[in-house]
């Protein structure tokens, strides 16, 4: 069944295509990797799909429904979560804290009781504290809960911002670049982290430079060029694909 | 961090201080004092609530035109229209928040300096309405504001407002309250979400948190204490001006809602009130006193940059510092 | 007539673009809301009466001297109470407001509190078709399009002034260009110090000087600038020119009280339709 539907999605800002066309459909339960060179507007499909960018024309179908005029914030509610590319985090507050915010959405915490300071309130905040630990120590950041966000090393932070995206119990997951940076232990940990994620159900957009990782996890890979769609298909087709391999090479390094 | 505990050390603390206000007007006899304490009283309403905005990450310099609204509102109400000021009060504070939410949504799409800069010209538009709506005075403002209607209490207890000492407890009970809704607001989920606001909106938003929406609620909730103290502020007083609501009037509330302290409560309510004793302090130096202001004013950003709240920590530090190093001659 | 409403309307235009280009600059810049931005106008008029009124120096020279000094001013005031707070945004507020209150308050005490009139260093009058023009309003109005031509040349076609027009649009992009923003800023300050001086030394023999010009200057400055759109110097320029004309036009027409809120609705619905101003930048 298609989770995600984007037809006919063209973004313009001013005079730049960043999109042109793009036709998009993606299976739910499955890991869809969206990869191109750099300037092909993966980050900006991510952001359109998330609506904290509108499209200039095109429409994105969510779960059956049309979500191409809905507020980002309200995409959040009906299941699609996004991870931000670098250091996007409360670098202030611990990771505690930090993971709190991303259980925004789902805690019974009332803001009538909160302000009246009623006990069920108090329970109900005690709750998603427990919650975003349990997620914490799931992600492998256990122990690190009461650390400044700010003093995590580059990849636990990229763990974290994942973290904040799965605290709001998501069923389209997107991972904006989630191993660009990390070593390849860290790369390795990552990737057993996604799978484990698509295995407990949730369906995965993935926007990734690295190749490795890529074929690795995806069920089926779009290759967007320029801002236009240039081939899909299965990991095995791709990597042979004449048209992938030249704009790959084309454009410069 | 929020504490699910209650703080009894600090309860305890603004127990005490708020039995000593209301205990003042019977062993102080000087009225002057009174009413001193009672003009810091309206200026603790409208720094606490500006504070409440800041904590969104929303720089308003509008707040005294949101107070004027308040003002003029339950004036035009009280005298126009005869209602009682009991209600009166409360509906300036809802005109006040719906103004506000009406700017708002159309102001608030721009961020930061540059909404401060919308607000200024704003808040003198607001001034140049009270100056020239037909009815509401022109430039000499309005006169004869009637005083609170009496309240009549079980017992055959009426309390009219003749006087300092009613309307000394009128403040001290309306300041209280507001300080402690609005406390309570702060330290809630809602004051949570308002500070998740102002560190990172964009991560914020992709929680799933109504970015917009919450930052016009905060606005609204803190025009409406200003129309509050405004309200307050015109039957007290008996009477307004316009120039009394303009930018340099709402410049004035900004600094003394951020020389307390930018991080907490007590910030804005120290602010206000030292803010307006030295003033009183300093009517000996005559013409030297605003220099001395001044100076104060300076002297407090350089020295205590965590505010005047830091004041006693920062004495205390300084007297540990003079002891090691005389203990280690 | 129309021509006479017209000039009038430039020579207070031209004030207006002089004051506020200041407070565009260093807001755009720095990032400070210099709430003492005005101080630069008032103390320009009292450089005035010190050194062509009292010591007698050629106006121009003095008029010289004044901008330069206040210019020299304004690089002290950020390196010695701006700079400490680089990159917050409250406490630069509180530190403007309280250079406010100083300032003013040392004018009080130096100049003392009441207004003070200059004798015109020019007399007589020019006709320009059916219009009149004092010869002392002819000079302002020529020196001030001197200044704002001079400033527009150089913010488009050096090096410095394509840095002052980079940062209010993408600080961290400048920073990330080699740009050094302490120096920008202190140019900033200096440009902005010395108009706004130079505005109030070219205006006083028209009205008058007095130490409480202060906030009525920052006042104006910062209306423009959010009409112009913060951050937008062509931006600053026309919308300055927009008010002086406005106001002029109204006061003609409507005369006195009137007149103030014409301007002022025009910028308010300008506001509401378009908060970041005509040519302003930052938006959500």
């Amino acid at each position: 069944m298609s989770l995600l539907e984007i037809h006919k999605v063209s973004k313009h800002f001013g005079g730049l295509v960043a999109l042109q066309n793009v036709e998009l459909n993606v299976e739910e339960g499955k890991i869809h990797a969206v990869i191109g060179p750099n300037g092909a507007g993966k980050s900006t499909l991510l952001n359109v799909i998330a609506g904290s960018v509108r499209q200039t024309a095109g429409k994105v179908v969510f779960n059956g429904q049309d979500i191409s005029r809905l507020r980002a914030d309200r995409r959040v509610g009906k299941g699609i979560a996004k991870t931000f590319q670098a250091g996007v985090l409360l670098s202030k507050r611990t990771v505690l804290d930090n993971i709190i915010l991303g259980c925004h959405l789902r805690t019974a915490e009332g803001y009538w009781g909160s302000i009246l300071g009623s006990t069920r309130a108090r329970s109900a905040a005690a709750a998603t504290r427990k919650r975003a630990l349990q997620i914490a120590e799931s992600m492998g950041l256990g122990g690190w809960e009461n650390k400044l966000a700010s003093d995590l090393p580059h990849g636990l932070q990229r763990i974290l911002g994942l973290c904040i995206a799965l605290a709001s119990a998501p069923r389209l997951l997107m991972l904006d670049e989630p191993v660009t940076g990390m070593n390849p232990t860290e790369t390795t940990e990552t990737m057993g982290l996604i799978e484990r994620l698509r295995s407990q159900g949730i369906t995965i957009v993935l926007v990734e430079h690295n190749m490795k990782a890529v074929m690795g996890l995806s069920d089926r890979i779009t290759v967007l060029s320029y801002g236009e769609k240039i081939a899909e298909g299965l990991p095995d087709e791709i990597r042979n694909n004449k048209c992938v391999i030249e704009a790959y090479l084309g454009s410069s390094t | 961090m929020r504490s699910s505990k209650v703080d009894w050390k600090k309860l305890a603390t603004y127990g005490v201080l708020l039995a000593l206000m209301l205990t003042i007007p019977l062993f102080v006899k000087n009225l002057y004092v009174l009413h001193i304490l009672m003009v810091a009283g309206i200026w603790i309403i409208l720094t606490v609530s500006l504070h409440l905005l800041f904590t969104t990450g929303v720089l308003s310099l509008a707040h005294a035109a949101f107070m004027g609204i308040g003002a003029y509102c339950s004036a035009i109400l009280t005298m126009k229209l005869g209602w009682s000021f009991w209600i009166a009060l409360p509906m300036s504070g809802i005109i006040s928040a719906a103004i506000a939410a009406l700017a708002g949504s159309i102001f608030l799409r721009v961020k930061g300096l540059l909404f401060a800069v919308i607000t200024f010209a704003f808040g003198e538009a607001v001034r140049l309405v009270f100056s020239n709506w037909p009815g509401l005075g022109g430039d000499a403002g309005l006169t004869r504001i009637p005083a609170p209607d009496p309240i009549s209490f079980p017992f055959d207890v009426t309390v009219t407002f003749v006087g300092k000492m009613p309307y000394y407890y009128l403040v001290l009970i309306i300041v209280a309250v507001s300080v402690l809704i609005l406390y309570r607001i702060e330290k809630s989920r809602l004051g949570m979400v308002f500070t998740y606001i102002e560190e990172n909106d964009a991560l914020a938003e992709s929680a799933g948190i109504n970015v917009q929406g919450y930052r016009l609620l905060s606005f609204g909730i803190t025009c409406f204490f200003a129309g509050i103290g405004g309200s307050l502020y015109g039957h007290y007083h008996s009477y307004l001006a316009p120039d009394e609501f303009g930018v340099w009037t709402s410049a004035l509330i900004f600094l003394l809602c951020v020389i307390g302290g930018p991080s907490s409560i007590m910030g804005p309510v120290v602010g206000a009130f030292v803010l307006t004793i030295i003033p009183e302090l300093l009517r000996g130096a005559k013409a030297y006193a605003p220099l001395f202001y001044a100076v104060v004013i300076l002297l407090i950003v350089f020295v205590l940059p965590e505010g005047l709240v830091s004041l006693p920590k920062r004495l205390r530090k300084w007297a540990q510092k003079s002891r090691k190093s005389l203990e280690s001659r | 007539m129309i021509l006479q409403v017209t000039l009038n309307g430039m020579t207070m235009g031209l004030t207006y673009v002089l004051i506020a280009l200041g407070f565009c600059l260093v807001f755009g810049i720095a990032r400070i809301f210099n709430f003492a931005h005005g101080e630069m106008y008032m103390l320009g008029g009292w450089g005035i009466v010190l050194l062509f009124g009292q010591l007698g120096l050629n106006y121009g020279m003095a008029l010289l001297i004044s901008a330069l000094s206040i210019g020299l001013i304004g690089i002290l005031l950020d390196r010695f109470f701006f700079r400490p707070f680089r990159g917050q945004t409250i406490p630069p507020m509180v530190v403007a407001l309280g250079l406010q209150l100083l300032l003013s308050a040392l004018a009080m005490l130096a100049f003392g509190e009441k207004p003070v009139s200059v004798q015109s260093p020019f007399t007589g009058i020019t006709k320009i078709g059916d219009s009149v023009i004092s010869n002392e309003r002819l000079a302002v109005t020529l020196t001030s399009i001197a200044m704002v031509a001079f400033v527009y040349i150089f913010v488009r076609t050096t090096k410095l002034g394509l840095a002052m027009r980079a940062i209010p649009q993408n600080m961290e992009g400048a920073v990330l260009l080699g740009v050094n923003i302490n120096r920008v800023s202190y140019l900033a300050f200096f440009v902005g110090a010395l108009l706004a001086g130079a505005a109030g030394g070219l205006l006083g023999p028209l009205f008058y000087v007095s130490s409480f010009l202060g906030p009525w200057a920052v006042f104006k400055a910062i209306i423009v600038v959010a009409l112009g759109g913060a951050g937008s110097i062509g931006g600053t320029i026309i919308a300055g020119l927009l008010v002086g004309f406005v106001e002029a036009f109204t006061q003609h027409f409507f005369g006195g009280g009137v007149a103030e809120i014409g301007g002022f609705v025009l910028i308010i619905i300008v506001l509401l339709l378009r908060p970041r101003g005509l040519f302003g930048h930052e938006v959500v």
